[in-house]
């Protein structure tokens, strides 16, 4: 799964260690989710998309468009 | 609860317990060398480092839930490693004991074997997260 995280940490300014801080996550647990190596649960993605008031689709691409299968 | 904070509470639990795990069992063998008590005494006696290590192992348990979800992933995956490398350490071992006149080995060392694996997995995960940056 894609993700805009990095983007969008870069235009607030914060480092993976601020961001981890606000998401009460590691910096690890930040880096893994930004380089695509860790896909987070529902409840991280729901906080991750209210700080930053998006939503969930915004920062979030799956890999596979299965939108035309459903 | 920070990542930080878990890792405190962790250690003051991990630090004493290990020690105690640790005179313990050199207590014991310092005991039995000098055969200060009956035999029958060891039996209660050896009881008293499990009880060390079952605090340590409550504790890291504990750790592992107050961690972030992928954090706890990792601690899972260095855990699971360091069972399978026992496990399959102790198959072999023990049923070369079994069939030959290899050296044996005492059960006892499965947890110090256990700790080792698992320490080194998880440096080499944690490295390789640092490393990622």
């Amino acid at each position: 799964m894609k993700n805009r995280l990095k983007v969008l940490r870069a235009e607030r300014d914060l480092s993976q260690a601020g961001l981890g801080e606000k998401l009460d996550v590691s910096r690890q647990t930040v880096n893994a989710l930004e380089t695509g190596r860790y896909d987070p649960s529902l409840p991280l993605a729901f906080k991750i998309a209210r700080l930053f008031g998006l939503t969930i689709e915004e920062i979030f691409q799956d890999g596979d468009n299965n939108e035309k299968d459903l | 609860m920070t990542q930080k904070t878990a890792y405190q509470r962790y250690m003051r639990l991990f630090v004493p317990a290990m020690l105690f795990y640790v005179v313990s069992i050199l207590g014991i063998s310092l005991a039995k060398r000098h055969e200060i008590f009956p035999d029958p005494v060891f039996y209660g006696l050896a009881i008293i480092p499990a009880i060390a290590m079952l605090i340590w192992i409550w504790g890291h348990m504990r750790y592992i839930t107050e961690l972030d979800e992928y954090l706890r992933g990792l601690q899972v995956r260095a855990v699971l490693i360091g069972m399978a490398g026992v496990m399959a350490f102790a198959t072999v071992w023990g049923l070369m004991e079994e069939m030959t006149d290899i050296v044996r080995i005492p059960i006892f060392y499965v947890v110090p074997g256990f700790y080792l694996i698992y320490g080194i997995t998880h440096s080499v995960l944690m490295k390789r997260e640092g490393s990622c940056s």
